[in-house]
């Protein structure tokens, strides 16, 4: 079973950019433990978003415009950023606000927060992955 | 729609609908942006212990009665079965009925989490079916079993040909969520996915499929629906397979508590077209009323409903208005699930209590179906607002609150945290049977519990003068939000 | 191997959480899932000044199990010592943590005390003061065995990590280890009764459990002329390391003294063993024995003309109570051993002693004893067995219901227990056999024959 990551990070060796924050995400597939990056993909601006009409500010503070417009969460539309990863298992980023969390796993996507390098991360991530779904016990192993 | 039968995973509490832990700020901001799906919650640097939400789940499922629970992992996963035991034998004698069912644990040792134990398993499995015939099994995993990837549900595939009860497989990794009220969803899942029939043809019916807890208002609830031409059928403690085998040919359902119910409710809406009574809970008397009229809805019973309510009004009104006199004033603090603060909170405002804080302990941005939860609406569409805090039981919090504002009264739903508020000076009701307030009855009652624990507060006042509280002063002269991290 | 634990009789090693909980102002805290501490405790008397809802938790999720929980425990520990008011912290690791390899171990030592890290002072001192709170760590996953265990593991972490080697020694000063608190039901009368007895003869008694007792007991352990250990098997191998890392000798005597026949013969063999004046312990028991054969004088027509009191008995607990109970009524009440059962998994090592010490009652009566976990064949041999009369059944509450079917007279002595109340109600010693004696014919007089 091949699936795909999302990382988020400006250099593609540091996991150092929150969800909010990324510009784009570097896509990882990953077949059993092993992953290769496949493509870059860009974030929706905030124009493209303004035009489909739903918030693309997850960092807004909620005012009446917004409760009386209800394009967002109430109706089940998610932020683009999530829309367009929504093909990943998971998300690894520096910072991800609670609220996109939600949605991300509305989706059945994990995230997880991390501030370490992006081999690390995909390291560990596709080893957990593999002994979850080969149920393959997560015991460390003696080194 | 979320809900996937055929998955022996349900996602959690915190997948499915977008819950929060870990929250400060005022009820219309929670509700405000619960609306709009914007809620910033946060994560802690520092907690402490609250629930396994395998105590919900299989509280609800061992309460089934003549079915067994094998729950896979080492001794204390499966301590509950003690307590189990006792409830079991106690609520069956009180309803005039027996239980066998039984609850087992496998005493997982350090050689299983190496080698794996899931022979075993197959063979603990087979010898409970054969000593004690269950009408059905539940095979429970624990969060070591998850951890050392022990396959449950191939050992539970296997089976099914040997077996000729149905037996499902009920995962209960506990890391993997930390909202406990998750539990109620699994064991919903669990009886839905392998006990629930289809609907027999041509067979009517007049049953309500009704989800509580411990069944205590059960003689009173039967008298009155009988009123209504209504058969309620309690769910799950005193349950029996056969009965639960039936509950897609109801004419609704209902339940005692949101939390507790709304999976339920919603899938056999969605799978049987069983309609779900979705209203604020039956506390206090619009609660009450806006219930039986909802069910009257549903079920085509509004006229004999609104006489009964007619009836109702006119015997206990008059002294809920004379106890009310004596509440005026008073300042409250709640802490329990999300099902119950809101709802309770409410109930408050009816007797002339005034909420200076409730703290849930998660909170579901939305129910099922993508509504905002019921009793949260009606507390903004009535302009009710007050500090709300997502605590997650996180005792420290709740002290830190009592010490500050000092109230009158302190309500609590979950073991353990009543006792504190108590250590501190402030009378505490605890709020455990789901009919403490139910109906007109248990209003007046309820609105007496708390005049009476204000009027005699000897137990407390001996306490609080003689106990030392454990938290350090530092902690009392923090920020409530101290331990919780900023979310982006 | 996986075995079916049918109506079970204990906890798992995490269950070391009351036994820090019974300290006093020594609090737990959990590297383990958010419901652990709630699962453990009991519904009644597990409040405090510590309590359950108290004790700092990771609450370990799905990050932590895929890229460790070793910053959060750290995070924990430190926020603990800032939060909460205590004078030791016990830091105990779950299962989830130990399987995925969390250095929980390495974590601790960091607040050791070369570090000196932040604690608040909090009797309304300066607040800038720092002042030195002990963290030690205790590696109880729940697969590492059963509560018993995890008692011993807490013990062993406070000797091996917290106790130093003394060279002083006080005259008289002895360690009493019996009872395992919460697990068993009358711990916390126990202790304070052997403590009593123990200074009748002119002893001074220290212990750690219960009220009153907690980091300045610790502190006097190492000061001890000698460990006294009440108990079959539970504790032991903590006794044989105080040996060798304090030099502390220990006196083991097996059994729990119920009733006047043990009683006095503990006392004199604990006043043998300290070297106290033979004349002045046959003084204290002749004293307590007195006033019991006074009792039983008096209750004679109750022992000999009641109708429903049989003559066989059976016990189903862990090892202290099954052993305590069944010397007692053999050797005081002259009542006949039927089966007994032994419910705590008791190591291998020590059933030969046990099942020996069953072989020692008067009359060269023998008690059949079984070390069984799965209630199912204790109940199965219970219902094939013929008492001959109405069968008087001490266990759990899970043999009330057995009980009742076979008429028998039932009392709930051992974990789970749901039929009685008890804060500090013992059965200890002389009194506590009157104790035990009031409660069983407390049971045989709700009815006639």
């Amino acid at each position: 079973m091949t699936y795909k990551i999302a990382v988020a990070s400006s250099d593609g060796v540091n996991i150092d950019l929150s969800f909010g924050a990324a510009g784009h995400f570097d896509i990882y597939s990953v077949d059993k433990t092993e992953y290769r990056l496949t493509e870059k993909r860009t974030a929706p601006t905030k124009e493209e978003s303004k035009a489909e009409n739903i918030c693309g500010d997850e960092k807004r503070e909620c005012n009446s415009s917004c409760s009386n417009n209800k394009s967002c969460g109430a109706d089940g539309k998610s932020f683009p950023k999530v829309e367009m990863l929504s093909d990943c298992r998971c998300i690894i980023c520096k910072k991800i606000g609670f609220n996109i969390t939600k949605q991300l796993e509305k989706k059945a996507i994990t995230s997880f927060d991390v501030d370490c390098t992006v081999e690390e991360a995909l390291k560990k991530v596709t080893d957990y992955f593999n002994k979850i779904d080969n149920h393959i016990s997560l015991r460390k192993s003696a080194e | 729609m979320t809900i996937n039968l055929n998955n022996s995973n349900v996602a959690t509490r915190e997948n499915r609908i977008g819950s929060i832990t870990g929250y400060i700020g005022s009820l219309s901001d929670l509700a405000g942006k619960s609306e709009c799906g914007t809620l910033k919650g946060c994560s802690r640097c520092f907690s402490q212990s609250s629930t396994c939400l395998s105590s919900c789940a299989l509280g609800q499922l061992s309460a089934i009665r003549d079915v067994a629970i094998i729950h896979h992992g080492p001794a204390g996963c499966s301590v509950a079965s003690a307590g189990n035991y006792y409830l079991n034998k106690t609520m069956a004698k009180k309803r005039g009925v027996t239980n066998d069912t039984v609850y087992v644990g496998t005493d997982m040792n350090e050689n299983d989490t190496i080698f794996g134990s899931t022979d075993s398993l197959r063979e603990i499995i087979i010898e409970v079916n054969r000593r004690y015939s269950p009408k059905a099994i539940f095979v429970t995993s624990s969060c070591a079993t998850g951890i050392i990837g022990e396959d449950i549900d191939s050992v539970v595939d296997e089976l099914k040909d040997e077996i000729s009860v149905p037996i499902v497989a009920v995962h209960c990794e506990g890391f993997k969520s930390r909202i406990w009220a998750t539990g109620f969803d699994i064991a919903d899942h669990a009886v839905l996915s392998s006990v629930v029939q289809p609907p027999r043809e041509g067979v009517s019916s007049n049953k309500i499929n009704f989800k509580n807890f411990y069944e205590s208002a059960r003689p009173e609830i039967m008298e009155m629906f009988a009123k209504f031409d209504l058969e309620p059928v309690f769910l799950y403690c005193n349950s029996t397979v056969e009965e639960l085998s039936h509950m897609s040919e109801s004419l609704a359902t209902t339940c005692i508590c949101g939390t507790l119910g709304n999976y339920l409710g919603n899938a056999l809406e969605e799978k049987y077209g069983v309609p779900y009574v979705r209203s604020i809970n039956q506390c206090g008397i619009t609660g009450f009323e806006t219930w039986l009229r909802e069910i009257g809805k549903v079920t085509g019973r509004s006229e004999k409903i609104e006489s009964y309510i007619e009836e109702q009004r006119k015997i206990y009104m008059p002294q809920i208005e004379e106890v009310k006199k004596e509440l005026k004033g008073l300042r409250a603090v709640i802490g329990m699930g999300p099902g119950y603060t809101f709802e309770v909170s409410r109930v408050l405002n009816e007797l002339g209590i005034e909420v200076v804080w409730a703290l849930a302990w998660h909170y579901d941005k939305k129910y099922e179906n993508g509504d905002v939860p019921p009793s949260m609406k009606y507390l903004l569409d009535n302009g009710i607002d007050f500090e709300a805090s997502v605590a997650d039981q996180q005792n420290f919090e709740v002290m830190n609150i009592l010490h500050k504002y000092q109230p009158d009264l302190y309500l609590s739903r979950h073991p353990g945290s009543t006792v504190w508020a108590i250590k501190n000076g402030t009378p505490a009701v605890y709020v455990a049977d789901e009919y403490m307030i139910f109906g007109y009855k248990h209003t007046l009652e309820f609105a007496y519990s708390i005049l009476n624990s204000i009027k005699n507060r000897s137990f407390e006042q001996n306490l609080a003068k003689r106990v030392k509280l454990p938290y350090t002063d530092w902690w009392y002269k923090q920020d409530v939000g101290t331990f919780l991290e900023e979310a982006n | 191997m996986a075995k079916l634990l049918d109506k079970q009789r204990y906890k798992c090693a995490l269950g070391a959480m009351q036994t820090v909980q019974a300290i006093t102002r020594a609090i737990p805290i959990l590297h383990s899932g958010p419901g652990c501490a709630q699962k453990l405790s009991d519904g009644t008397g597990s409040s405090g000044y510590f309590s359950p809802n108290i004790f700092p938790c990771t609450s370990i999720n799905e990050k932590d199990v895929v890229f460790g929980g070793v910053k959060k425990l750290h995070s924990t520990i430190e926020n603990a010592l800032k939060v909460i008011d205590a004078d030791l912290y016990v830091v105990l690791t779950g299962c989830i943590p130990e399987i995925v390899g969390d250095d929980s171990e390495e974590v601790v030592s960091q607040f050791d005390k070369a570090e000196q890290l932040e604690s608040f002072e909090n009797e309304g001192g300066d607040p800038d003061k720092f002042v030195y709170k002990p963290v030690i760590y205790a590696s109880t996953a729940g697969f590492k065995g059963n509560n018993y265990k995890g008692h011993e593991q807490i013990i062993d972490a406070i000797i091996g990590q917290y106790l130093k080697k003394s060279d002083k020694r006080q005259k008289g000063l002895v360690n009493i280890w019996a009872d395992v608190p919460y697990q068993d039901l009358f711990w916390l009368g126990n202790i304070r009764e052997i403590e009593k007895l123990l200074s009748e003869i002119g002893l001074t008694p220290n212990s750690i459990f219960g009220y009153n007792r907690g980091l300045d007991n610790i502190d006097k352990i190492a000061q001890a002329e000698f460990n006294l250990i009440v108990s079959p098997w539970v504790c032991l191998k903590n006794m044989k390391k105080m040996e060798k890392k304090l030099g502390i000798p220990y006196l083991h005597y097996p059994t729990l003294p119920i009733g006047a026949y043990e009683t006095s013969k503990f006392l004199r063999e604990i006043g043998k063993f300290a070297g106290i004046e033979q004349e002045k312990t046959e003084k204290v028991i002749k004293e307590h024995e007195d006033y019991y054969y006074y009792l039983i004088e008096r209750y004679a027509d109750l022992f000999l003309e009641n109708r429903v009191i049989n003559k066989e008995f059976s016990v189903v607990a862990d090892a202290q109570y099954a052993l305590g109970i069944t010397k007692f009524l053999a050797n005081d009440l002259g009542l006949i051993p039927a089966k007994q059962f032994i419910t705590d998994d008791t190591p291998k090592e020590f059933r030969e002693n046990i099942k020996d010490e069953f072989k020692k009652l008067n009359y060269n009566l023998q008690a059949d004893v079984e070390f069984e976990t799965d209630s199912y064949k204790i109940h199965n041999e219970i219902k094939a067995h013929d008492y001959h009369g109405y069968p008087l059944i001490l266990g759990s509450y899970y043999e009330k219901e057995l009980s009742e079917k076979l008429k028998g007279n039932y009392l709930n002595i051992s974990w789970p227990v749901q039929d009685k109340v008890v804060f500090d109600d013992f059965y200890a010693g002389y009194t506590g056999g009157i104790r035990l004696i009031e409660d069983i014919y407390t049971v045989a007089v709700q009815r006639f024959n």
